[in-house]
């Protein structure tokens, strides 16, 4: 095949170099992985979570090795939004990638004014909602437990943005793929799945939790396989493209990932250990789709032979 | 200037009992790393999944090496202690602040707990120029002789040396913070003269940041940590300062002023 493969995906008229993000929490406002990696080989950036105050965050420890994982209750920790847009906001803009803001907060109208702020700002390609982290009270897993506040929530965030909305989507519900129709009838034009598995490890020397949280969400390889399932089951529910998430560490993970359904996949966990891992997992579908002469990584979306 | 690299085990000491000395090669290391600062090593391909941070211990430009020291005490530590000269090692670095140079006429004091050694003695090789040996105090505690690392060579330095392990079989008995104490005390110098820097096990950084402001102490305290990223993206090496904010120990630290934070 003649020049390269097409990598670039289009997701609510927003169009992405490649399918490959890193996700939020994980690798701050982007300026703290600027000296390791060219940050205009990833699709785009998803920022740390915005809420509409600074938050200080959960007392440590708040990280802990698990097998295949780790589990973390760092508790929102971020500037709020005001800072955000004038401290961070500008260095993001100069890149040459996709910036996607995710907002977090307690109640609706903290979303709402949140949104409303960001609304004013240029440089921002997308809102990633997330109504699903497991660490705090207020952050936002009151309205992804249940597919009524799931859709109260983003639709209400629907009518007061005109940027493509996101909702990120919590594993630790009944059934997922409900949450994610409630997502898609209140108007997302995309879900993320999944967020971290809420978890627990003991030290039996003290007899108490590891982290101060008592609880963290779970993250790494260890998720990757409930993570996949979650996106199958989703990609077959609803139209919305549906963005992968949960232990993705190489291209084979990302390969997974899209056959399974996602049109897009997001990097965490292995931020932390590799830094290059997105720009390996773009390399890795660059040949992917080379060796077998696919010409888009859009024509794998979704290509997984059942029966 | 962080860098991600690959560097080579050039060699390995077991210096005590589940202790190790790794010389790494690394030219950019070896350049550009102030004591204090540490570097975030991959374990292994697969399992443990997170890297884990060592302190610079010490830098040889002239050959583009340097050293960490390492104790085993889980399974990370146990996979590095066993690498061998020849086998590489994925890291990132270096990270963190450093050390600030004392002010010129103190009086210098180094305390140093188990393996709270690694960074000062980076440190102690960078004041040496600076300051004349009796000008220089290195408080070394361990839990027993058999655990004390560097006595001979502390003594090779001029710099006082007094040594403190808990059972008493070497040096004198107790705490080193409770010797450190005891001696600023006794000596009723003007404590404003002193400037302390300090490294070893959390109890212990605890007492010296109590000490340091019940006295109102030029102390900088090296803190130690799991860490996840190691960049400053994840917040999970938090710890809380006294104004009430967290602060990430890898990169507004490791090095804090033990009146600054607030150690549980």
């Amino acid at each position: 095949m003649k020049g390269r493969p097409d990598l670039s995906v289009k997701v609510a008229g927003v169009r992405f170099s490649n399918p490959v993000l890193v996700a939020s929490g994980t690798f701050g406002y982007g300026e703290e992985y600027n000296a390791l990696i060219d940050l205009s080989k990833l699709g785009g950036i998803i920022t740390k979570s915005v809420t509409l105050k600074p938050r200080e965050g959960n007392p440590p420890p708040r990280t802990v090795e698990t097998p295949a994982g780790m589990l973390n209750a760092i508790g929102l920790t971020n500037v709020g939004v005001d800072r955000f847009i004038k401290q961070k906001l500008p260095f993001l803009r100069r890149l040459n990638t996709r910036t996607i803001v995710n907002v977090a907060g307690s109640t609706v109208d903290d979303y709402l004014k949140v949104v409303k702020r960001l609304n004013r700002c240029k440089g921002i390609d997308m809102l990633e909602i997330n109504i699903s982290c497991p660490n705090v009270k207020e952050g936002g897993l009151a309205f992804g437990a249940r597919p009524e506040s799931a859709y109260e929530c983003i639709k209400q965030i629907r009518d007061h943005t005109s940027y493509p909305v996101i909702a990120k989507l919590s594993p630790n519900v009944t059934d997922i793929v409900q949450v994610a129709c409630a997502a898609e009838e209140a108007g997302a034009d995309a879900v993320s799945l999944i967020n971290t598995l809420v978890g627990m490890a003991i030290d039996v020397e003290e007899r108490k939790p590891v982290l101060a949280n008592i609880t963290g969400g779970l993250s790494g390889p260890a998720i990757k396989p409930v993570a996949l399932a979650m996106v199958w089951k989703v990609a077959g529910a609803v139209r919305l493209p549906v963005i992968g998430i949960g232990g993705i560490f190489n291209v084979q993970d990302a390969l997974e990932f899209i056959l399974a359904g996602a049109c897009m996949i997001q990097i965490g966990c292995a931020n932390f250990v590799d830094p290059q891992t997105t720009v390996k997992i773009v390399d890795g579908l660059n040949r992917y789709l080379k060796e077998r002469k696919i010409k888009r990584i859009t024509d794998l979306v979704g290509g997984l032979r059942t029966g | 200037m962080l860098a991600q690299l690959s560097c080579t085990v050039l060699s390995r000491k077991e210096l005590l009992d589940h202790i190790f000395k790794l010389t790494l090669s690394s030219s950019h290391i070896s350049r550009k790393a102030k004591p204090g600062n540490f570097v975030h090593l991959k374990v292994n391909s697969d399992a443990p999944l997170l890297r884990r941070p060592f302190s610079i211990h010490s830098v040889d430009r002239a050959r583009n090496r340097f050293e960490i020291l390492l104790k085993v005490v889980g399974k990370g530590s146990a996979v590095l202690s066993q690498k061998s000269p020849g086998e590489t090692l994925d890291l990132l670095g270096p990270i963190g602040n450093s050390f600030s140079l004392p002010p010129r006429g103190r009086e210098v004091i180094l305390v140093a707990g188990g393996m709270g050694i690694a960074p000062l003695w980076f440190l102690l090789t960078r004041l040496a120029g600076r300051f004349s040996p009796e000008d220089m105090t290195v408080f070394m505690g361990a839990k027993s002789k058999t655990e004390l690392l560097y006595a001979d060579k502390l003594k090779g330095t001029q710099a006082k040396l007094i040594v403190a392990t808990d059972d008493g079989s070497a040096g004198r008995k107790g705490l080193i913070t409770e010797v450190f104490l005891k001696e600023i005390k006794k000596r009723g110098r003007d404590l404003k003269k002193l400037a302390v820097c300090s490294c070893g096990p959390h109890k212990m950084l605890k007492s010296m940041s109590e000490i340091a402001k019940s006295l109102d102490l030029w102390c900088q305290i090296s803190l130690e940590t799991h860490m996840a990223c190691g960049v400053g993206a994840c917040w999970g090496c938090v710890v809380k300062g006294n104004d009430g904010t967290y602060k990430r120990v890898c990169v507004d630290g490791p090095v804090f002023d033990a009146r600054e934070v607030v150690l549980e």
